[in-house]
């Protein structure tokens, strides 16, 4: 009987620590994002870009990449995840002035095999 | 046993002298029976027996108030109490113990058990023996769920979902945004003590709109006792590391009655047969629930408040055409437990509180009752970090009055139910659903006859619904009326151990803001949906018949139904894309038919009487006649079998604190009556194991796996079935679930 309680509380615990430990918020979030034309048949192409103060996109980065207004310069050539769709270097996003670069989108939402 | 009799005997003229109420509950070979429920159904107060086999109570119960005696192991019983006399109520002993093989009185909040469909399950232990109440409540024949893991969950009736199945919670009707396959149920099991539903279009006097059925969820009852009782109980499911705790307590003093709950749930993604993790499967639900009652001679008052949040992340989201994906872009390969608990992209954020104050009045033949509730729900769809896509928020507020008349053997209901619901877009980027409101009213009356073993009800419902929005999304301004008659009439004749009954009815469904004015992607679906302002109201009419008969040792249904539904409204896809989403339209079929037969079979040896085998069978054919092709989220036929055998009277074995096992099985057919863009989907076999643990007189413990054989399988109706070729259920899932009870 004292080792089924010992287990129950051990259970008890391993469910709390669970509960706690899972929710806590950890400050400011950070995420990748990519730049996303649509295709044809809806699929998407991506190119990874790294923010300003480089890689991930945080606080006030992240807030700007995703507003309706953000553009994004690329400055060298980038390959799109597969290796076989280059990107010129030019202003893309949805504040691009240029027609063909607002077409492209920001996307910083994950995918699997994150 | 003459001594139990003599001692309860004068129990019972020592109480008669302090109590107002009291009685002496027996089983059939004269035996007290102790730690029998007395459940007040008016009054919403459960009593139970002492070891003498007494209850007792100062509550003034009013004359006619329903009663309902029940015990597990025992047939239940219901009476009408009369003032005066003694109460002596004997319960016949009984193996087999299905409400749905319809052996047991029973009482209803939706009607007459005994004259329309009605079917029941309980829900005080969901928690402990189940993986999740909606799994449990598919046990029931003709009952699916759409679902993609536990996080999104919804009750499939017959079929039909959404819209079409009507959810109460307490008398109050929810919308959880239904409307969507991705917007699940909107509560969890918390306090809750049994669900009853109505299948089809029979539920008269809690909607004309329920064509496809009606859930009703009821709170456990109040208790009478100065002594503070309750629960603490806790979960760990070792495929999603879903971790769920909740509590509960009640109280009674005086004239004041209060039950307290709280829960806090929290999973990761579910693990695929294939080790996989299915992405953003998580979520995290949080509820807290109170109910307060007081009761002063014959009102009483209750007021309820539940509030529920729920993170549900919206799992295999893709861009572009959902059936071309590879399972490998949905899923992950590993779980970091510190990162894959916390929500992620594209995630519903969810916000329900729900007010409800029921009022009722009972003198002897008379029972006047107001329920009114007001139902705010909010739900903000994340596709980006920073800002939200949709904010969508439903405003419900929900009068019903109701008048109960009795006299001999006639019962009498007059009643209406008045609602104003009010959809507003919020600072979402996005916009989906315009602006709109709607103001329902509808009348109803129902009359029900009952004397010895034959009876017949009738009733009949007048709905209005006016619908208006202004909003610019729209051309022009929408302002419609929708406007018709329902009805229910059922007759029932026993007949020695045999029992028959039909129903026929008829229901409508006027169209929904979704299916009118939808114009924008729907980041849940992967659709990108257009309305029809053109759609008119659906209307089903329903033949259901009924035969049961059991006796002590074998149970049987047999339950035929054929459903007609003219101007059924469905969606379509098409074969242009936009914002990477494939476009679907909403449209209208000219007529539809659902028919089918559920059979239930409950079975326990003569000499083995611990043992119950118990299985159902669920055949649907669906009907398109406009269309070679099925409806769309037909669930596939199946056979669902559970083998309990139950511990608890072979004393080698309880004593190592076995309680029971169970062994559930659920055969699927082959589904290949689909829609036109659905496939078909291959027959399997789920078995799901569960052990019962006696730990002590409080300590309750189950320890389970589902999907024992780790089947790979993605049922027709799964949310998911059609991305990447189907995204398959949970893998094997082992669970660890306790309940302390004090």
């Amino acid at each position: 009987m004292k080792t089924l309680k010992l287990s129950l509380m051990a259970f008890l615990a391993f469910n709390l620590a669970i509960l706690t430990s899972c929710s806590k918020d950890e400050g400011e979030e950070c995420h990748e994002c990519h730049l996303a034309l649509e295709n044809a048949d809806g699929s998407e192409t991506m190119w990874e870009i790294n923010s300003p103060s480089g890689g991930e996109f945080c606080g006030q980065e992240l807030d700007d990449a995703e507003s309706s207004s953000y553009k994004y310069t690329v400055s060298d050539t980038l390959y799109c995840s597969d290796g076989m769709c280059a990107l010129p270097p030019g202003v893309y996003g949805p504040g691009s002035t240029d027609s063909i670069g607002a077409m492209y989108e920001i996307h910083c939402e994950e995918h699997g095999d994150h | 046993m003459k001594k139990y009799i003599f001692s309860s005997l004068f129990m019972m003229n020592f109480l008669i002298v302090c109590c107002q109420t009291q009685g002496v509950v027996y089983s059939s070979d004269n035996t007290v029976i102790e730690n029998a429920s007395i459940f007040l159904t008016d009054q919403k107060i459960l009593l139970n027996t002492n070891k003498d086999g007494i209850f007792s109570t100062n509550i003034d119960i009013p004359n006619n108030s329903i009663i309902r005696f029940y015990k597990h192991g025992y047939a239940s019983k219901i009476i009408s109490y009369q003032k005066g006399g003694r109460l002596k109520v004997v319960l016949e002993k009984l193996h087999i113990s299905l409400d749905e093989i319809g052996v047991s009185e029973t009482f209803s909040e939706l009607g007459n058990s005994k004259l329309t469909n009605i079917e029941k399950k309980s829900l005080n232990d969901v928690f402990l023996k189940s993986i999740s109440m909606i799994d449990n409540i598919t046990e029931l024949s003709g009952v699916d769920a759409v679902s993609s893991g536990l996080g999104i969950q919804k009750i499939v009736v017959r079929g039909l979902s959404g819209m079409r199945v009507v959810t109460f919670l307490n008398g109050i009707k929810i919308n959880n945004q239904q409307w969507a396959n991705d917007h699940g149920i909107g509560f969890t099991d918390l306090g809750l003590g049994e669900v009853e539903l109505i299948k089809g279009s029979s539920a008269l006097k809690y909607g004309g709109e329920s064509i496809g059925g009606l859930l009703y969820f009821k709170d456990v009852p109040f208790i009478s006792s100065k002594k503070l009782k309750g629960f603490f109980a806790t979960k760990f499911n070792a495929n999603s590391y879903l971790s769920s705790s909740q509590f509960g307590v009640k109280w009674n003093k005086n004239n004041f009655y209060i039950n307290l709950y709280g829960q806090y749930s929290i999973s990761s993604d579910y693990k695929l047969p294939n080790n996989n993790y299915l992405f953003n499967s998580r979520f995290q639900q949080n509820a807290i629930k109170f109910s307060i009652a007081h009761r002063y001679k014959k009102w009483q008052n209750i007021f309820r408040y539940h509030l529920h949040t729920e993170d549900t992340g919206i799992p295999a989201h893709v861009h572009g055409d959902p059936e071309t994906v590879d399972l490998l872009e949905v899923t992950s390969s590993s779980i970091k437990l510190l990162d894959d608990f916390k929500p992620t992209r594209p995630t519903q954020f969810i916000n329900n509180q729900l007010f409800i104050y029921e009022s009722s009045y009972i003198n002897d033949n008379l029972k006047l009752s107001l329920n009114a509730g007001h139902f705010i729900n909010n739900l903000m769809e994340y596709e980006k970090w920073t800002s939200p896509a949709f904010d969508l928020t439903i405003t419900q507020t929900q009068i019903r009055p109701n008048i109960r008349y009795t006299h001999k053997n006639i019962t009498f209901n007059l009643g209406s139910s008045v609602s104003v619901l009010d959809n507003i877009n919020g600072e979402g980027s996005e916009k989906l659903v315009p602006d709109a409101s709607s103001l329902n009213i509808g009348p109803y009356v129902i009359l029900d006859y009952e004397k010895n073993n034959i009876g017949f009800n009738s009733g009949i419902r007048y709905d209005y619904k006016k619908l208006t929005s202004e909003d610019n999304m729209l051309n022009n301004s929408y302002n419609n009326k929708f406007t018709s008659t329902s009805f229910s009439s059922g007759a029932y004749y026993k007949y020695k151990d045999h029992i028959f009954r039909a129903t026929y009815s008829g229901a409508f469904r006027a169209p929904h803001i979704s299916e009118l004015f939808s114009n924008g992607v729907h980041h849940g679906t992967n659709r990108y949906e257009i309305g029809n302002v053109d759609l008119d109201i659906e209307y089903a009419n329903q033949l259901d018949c009924k035969y049961q008969w059991s006796n002590e040792h074998l149970g049987l249904v047999i339950n035929p139904f054929i459903q007609h539904i003219s101007n059924f409204i469905s969606i379509n896809p098409a074969d242009s894309f936009i914002s990477g989403n494939r476009v679907y339209n909403y449209i209208q079929y000219d007529e539809v038919i659902m028919r089918g037969i559920e059979m239930n079979l409950h079975y326990h040896p003569h000499k083995l009487h611990a043992l119950h085998f118990e299985q159902s069978y669920s055949f649907l054919q669906t009907i398109n006649k406009n269309s070679s092709y099925g409806l769309a989220l037909t669930p596939a036929n199946s056979i669902k079998t559970k083998v309990i055998f139950d511990f608890s009277e072979y004393e080698k074995i309880s004593k190592y604190r076995f309680d029971y096992i169970s062994l559930y099985h659920i055969y699927k057919f082959e589904q290949d009556n689909f829609a036109e863009y659905e496939e078909l989907t291959q027959s399997y076999n789920i078995f799901n194991l569960h052990i019962g643990l006696k730990l002590s007189a409080e300590f309750n413990c189950v320890v389970g796996i589902d999907n024992i054989l780790n089947k790979e399988y993605s049922p027709h109706i799964s949310r998911v079935r059609g991305v990447a070729g189907g995204v398959p259920n949970p893998g094997r899932s082992s669970y660890v679930n306790l309940k302390y009870v004090f």
